[in-house]
Order: structure tokens, then C-alpha cells, then sequence
């Protein structure tokens, strides 16, 4: 097995890439998947640390979290792809910038 | 050394894919570059002795998840490129500062500090041999045992969340009440028809 460090790495940079994708894109359909690679590297950070404590052994009770947040990140990723329909249809466009008008 | 270079090789694969999931103008294909980071991942989580997680992550994340990015992207824009300028704007070039300092953050982070940071691995109760079976039967014992609310509370989440979906889902004006009791819309309806009429004999 690879040193933590490279799997901490990895989760950084996944973890980054979502950053830049809330920060700088303007589809919504786009950041809705920024925040579903934020949620994988919160969880691979998890499983990593989990895995890595103590040499040939791991900690279920990081799984069974791990678990639960995937479950989790699968509802809000329905509920914000269900508003980014409705946003769609009323406002015909994707662009964040452009939904202005808060009120439906 | 064959699974140190898997290892590296998923855990380059699914960052690749993230960069893909980003960069790519078709939302299609960035639905499915979203796929194989997830099935990366599944894998990475599968030889960190998670064999849970990674069945979790293949049926939410590469499943039900692409699945729903996939017919949200039909219902939508279908496989047209997003009209999104290439040329970086202000807003970019700040999401990439950002980025790049939080990166560096997290990396000096981890190259100053040793782990674990906690300590927590005095409590020599909660760790299990890392192999499959074990890890399968003690993490689905927790789940049933331990976290038997957490997991009825999830549940009754993940059923509020299809029924909002399915709520949402529904194509605009098709609910009885609005068609039945709606006067509004049916002296609209009428004005509408009658202008109509209008319109044709002039």
C-alpha cells in the first residue's frame, strides 16, 4: 500500500478542482458536479486516514461515515439537479449569472 | 509493487478525470468523465480495504448519480456544447488563485505535520484486520448496531428525497388542481381563444 501522503495529495488536488469549478464556472449543471468531486475527496480523505492509522488494520466505525455521506451526497446531488431542471425551465438558460430574479 | 502502481495509477486517473469532469465544453461527455472518476475511485476505496464503501460508491456515485446527470443533461441542453466563452475573465483567474492557494495550503499542510494527528489510534478496540471479511462483517455490524438510528434517519431521508424528486419532476401544468380549479387559467384560456377568434375573421 502507498504512503498516506500520496492519497492525501490526491484528495487536495480533488478537492481543489472542485474549489475552481464553484468558484469559476457558470453552468449550473457544472457546479452541481463541482460539489459531487468536493464530496468524493472529503471521502477518500476519510477511507485514506481510516486505512493508514495503524499498519494492517482499519477503522469500520470511518466506513460506516463514509458510507452515510455517499448516501447523502447522492440526495442532495437529486434535490440541486431537480432545482437545476425547474431553473432551467423557467429562465431557459444554465448560467448562474443570468438568474437574477430571485422570485418564481 | 503491482498494487503500489495501481494505487498510483487510480489515484492519477481519477484526478485526470476531475480535471475532464471540469474542462470539458460538452456536458455529456463530462457527465461520463464524471463516471470514470467515480469508477476510479470505487476502486481506489476497494484496495484501501473499504469493500463497503467501494460497492456504496459504484451504485450512488457511478450509478444512480451519472445516471440522473445524464437524463438532467438530455432534458436540458442535450449534447450541445455550452456556449461558456473560453477566454479567462475575471472570475476565472480569481477561482484559479483561490484554488491554487488552498492547494498549497493543504500541501504544506501535509508536508509539515505528521499523521495521525489525533491519536486516535491508542483505542486499539476500533480497529479490525484489514481484510475484506472482517472489514465487511464488523462495518455492517456497526451499521445494524450502533448506528441503527443514524441509518432509519437516512433512510427516511433518502425516501424524502426521491418524493421531492419525484415532486419536482413533474412536468409543468400537469397536476389536476391546476388544470380543475384554476379560474385564472381558464379565463385566460377563454380570452386567449376568443382573441384568436378575433384575430381569424379580421
Amino acid at each position: 500500500m502507498i504512503s498516506l501522503s500520496y492519497y492525501l495529495v490526491g484528495a487536495t488536488l480533488l478537492f481543489t478542482i472542485g474549489l475552481y469549478c464553484l468558484i469559476a464556472k457558470r453552468n449550473m449543471i457544472r457546479l452541481v458536479m463541482g460539489i459531487d468531486i468536493l464530496n468524493n475527496a472529503a471521502n477518500l480523505s476519510f477511507i485514506a486516514f481510516s486505512s493508514h492509522a495503524k499498519s494492517g488494520f482499519t477503522e469500520p466505525l470511518a466506513h460506516a461515515i463514509v458510507i452515510m455521506s455517499i448516501a447523502m451526497g447522492g440526495c442532495v446531488i437529486a434535490i440541486a439537479m431537480t432545482l437545476v431542471l425547474h431553473a432551467y425551465r423557467h429562465y431557459k438558460t444554465l448560467d448562474v449569472r443570468r438568474l437574477r430574479r430571485l422570485k418564481w | 509493487m503491482l498494487a503500489k502502481a495501481i494505487q498510483i495509477f487510480l489515484l492519477v486517473m481519477t484526478c485526470g478525470f476531475a480535471i475532464l469532469t471540469v474542462e470539458l465544453p460538452n456536458l455529456l461527455y463530462a457527465a461520463i468523465a464524471l463516471f470514470g472518476m467515480s469508477v476510479s475511485l470505487g476502486g481506489l476505496f476497494w484496495l484501501l480495504r473499504a469493500p463497503y464503501v467501494a460497492v456504496f460508491q459504484l451504485l450512488v456515485y457511478a450509478g444512480a448519480v451519472v445516471a440522473l446527470f445524464v437524463v438532467i443533461i438530455m432534458l436540458t441542453v442535450g449534447g450541445r456544447v455550452e456556449e461558456e466563452t473560453r477566454r479567462m475573465d475575471k472570475i476565472g483567474a480569481a477561482g484559479i488563485f483561490i484554488s491554487a492557494i488552498a492547494a498549497s495550503l493543504a500541501l504544506m499542510v501535509i508536508q509539515s505535520w505528521s499523521f495521525p494527528l489525533f491519536g486516535y489510534t491508542s483505542y486499539e478496540i476500533n480497529f479490525v484486520r484489514a481484510l475484506a471479511d472482517t472489514v465487511g462483517k464488523k462495518v455492517s455490524h456497526l451499521l445494524w448496531t450502533d448506528r441503527a438510528l443514524d441509518l432509519i434517519a437516512q433512510a427516511f431521508l433518502l425516501l424524502t428525497a426521491a418524493l421531492a424528486c419525484l415532486a419536482l419532476l413533474r412536468p409543468e401544468g400537469s397536476s389536476t388542481e391546476e388544470r380543475i380549479t384554476s379560474p385564472l387559467a381558464e379565463a385566460e384560456g377563454l380570452s386567449e381563444n376568443a382573441s384568436g377568434e378575433g384575430g381569424g375573421e379580421k
